[in-house]
């Protein structure tokens, strides 16, 4: 089972997807925000990290940007719930672009995450 | 403005009608009342007797010159005649060019307006699709997870089975005004068109009914473009399924493809650059469809279906797949005879963007 960085400013989003994780025994470290992200990297030494690609502050595109030049073994999951901004398309392409492993458009369907993440892990392992 | 154009220059030719035809009338009163005059005098006894007596007048020379003198006249009145002839069909054609242009201007014009009134809407659903696939995530989420545990009682997870059904289908219909407000999100990759579009017509194939006969004119193969099998395929789906709710079930549904380079017009009108482009063209004898609804019809959950089983997404999620292949769609025709629907994808590398 890995370890995850769940990045996710929704409460209620981060809530069922830590609950899903944590269910399918993979333990969790939660963020808000790309900033809390960063700063929770060094402690929570993930396998995998699952982030929105919207979020406040920092959001997710500008997250995988940092995060790929600082651990670039490390394995992305980006979700994104369609576009405010940038259209879905757009952010998509954009997050694939930049380096995350998997895309996902939100809501994510339990399995297919869960299975992705197996995924993950076996290529990392 | 137009209208007052178009009414000015109506009296305008009506105008010269009648100055010709009073002119005519006005010559031939003349006519009559200088013969009836010359006849009455016996003008041609009163020249010979003149001549006769003043032989030193030489009138004998000056009748001779009359004759020369009238031709010459209808020689020149004839040039001048057909230099007006000339100046008016430059004129006429001037004219249709100056309405053509108008023309133009205001169906590029509206197109705009439209694509802009689209873009908007694209926007909002947009926005509105990210609020909600959030808000979707926990509803899905916890009610499968919940669902998993066996301890539940039988009401409430009969309750649970609906509320994730609900959620589901919200996440379906979110999904499809996504897809209006910027494709699909799927990758777009060089694919042989020709050979796509038949694919694409034979997976859609269970739509049509036996009454329904398809007709394809496929030509343009081996070329390529930049798009997706799965939104191509969506694509066909809906607008043949539109298709055959149009024609009640029977009828003639022809798809037709060929690749051209677009013409200025089709540039101004679809707002394209310049360049190659593949031309698909839908072709049902269907009822048809009144200007309002043409005016209406990309519009996200505009629908005239009475049933509930059509939420009015097909035609916008067409709209927003054929803009992410940077291409356009637009009504080409509709009668009481049929509809047709022209889509313009630009052919890989033919197209400067
Ligand atoms: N080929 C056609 N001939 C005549 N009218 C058409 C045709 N295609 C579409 N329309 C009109 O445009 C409307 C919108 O079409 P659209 O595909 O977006 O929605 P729908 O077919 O009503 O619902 P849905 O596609 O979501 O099932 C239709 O309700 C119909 O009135
Ligand atoms: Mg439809």
């Amino acid at each position: 089972m890995a370890r995850i960085l769940l990045v996710e400013d929704n409460e209620t989003v981060r809530f069922a997807l830590t609950m899903l994780l944590r269910e399918s025994g993979h333990s969790v470290t939660e963020a808000p925000d790309g900033n809390a992200a960063i700063a929770a990297m060094s402690e929570a030494q993930p396998d995998v990290v699952v982030t929105d690609v919207f979020m406040p502050a920092l959001d997710g595109i500008e997250l995988i940007c940092v995060l790929r030049e600082s651990h670039p073994e490390l394995k992305i999951v980006a979700m994104s719930g369609g576009g405010s901004f940038l259209n879905s398309a757009a952010a998509v392409g954009l997050a694939e672009k930049l380096g995350a492993d998997v895309v996902m458009q939100k809501p994510v369907d339990n399995d297919t995450l869960l299975a992705r993440i197996e995924e993950l892990i076996r290529e990392a392992a | 403005m137009v209208a007052e154009t178009t009414s000015s220059e109506t009296g305008w030719s009506e105008r010269l009608t009648t100055v010709r035809a009073r002119d005519l009338m006005v010559g031939a009163a003349a006519f009559l009342a200088l013969l009836g005059l010359f006849i009455s005098l016996d003008f041609v006894e009163l020249l010979f007797e003149a001549s006769r007596e003043h032989e030193e007048w030489e009138l004998d020379e000056i009748l001779a010159s009359v004759p020369a003198l009238i031709l010459v006249m209808a020689w020149y009145a004839f040039r001048r005649w057909r230099e007006a002839r000339q100046l008016n069909i430059e004129l006429e054609k001037a004219r249709h060019g100056l309405e053509a242009a108008h023309e133009q201007r205001l169906a590029a014009e509206t197109q705009l307006r439209d694509a802009q009134r689209l873009e908007a809407l694209g926007r909002l659903a947009g926005g509105l699709a990210h609020e909600l696939n959030n808000m979707l995530q926990p509803a899905i989420t916890l009610s499968e997870l919940t669902l998993k545990k066996d301890t539940l009682a039988p009401d409430v997870r009969a309750n649970l089975e609906r509320i994730l059904a609900a959620s589901e289908h919200g996440r379906d219909i979110v999904g499809k005004a996504l897809a209006f407000a910027g494709g699909t999100g799927l990758h777009n990759e060089e694919i042989e068109f020709a050979a796509c579009l038949k694919e694409a017509v034979e997976l859609a194939r269970t739509v049509l009914p036996p009454t329904v006969r398809l007709q394809l004119e496929i030509a343009a193969h081996g070329e390529t473009a930049m798009i997706n099998r799965t939104e191509l395929s969506q694509v066909i789906t809906n607008l043949m399924t539109n298709a055959v709710g149009a024609m009640d079930n029977e009828g003639v549904l022809t798809i037709s493809l060929n690749v051209d380079d677009i013409s200025a017009q089709e540039q101004t009108v679809h707002r394209l650059p310049a360049g190659r482009y593949f031309k698909l063209l839908v072709m049902d004898t269907g009822r048809g469809m009144s200007e309002d609804v043409r005016r209406r019809l990309f519009d996200p959950f505009f629908t005239t279906a009475q049933s509930g089983e059509h939420v009015g997404l097909g035609l916008s999620i067409v709209h927003g797949i054929i803009n992410a292949w940077r291409g356009a769609i637009s009504v080409a025709s509709s009668s009481a005879e049929g509809t047709c629907l022209k889509i313009l994808i630009p052919v890989a590398g033919g197209v400067k963007q």
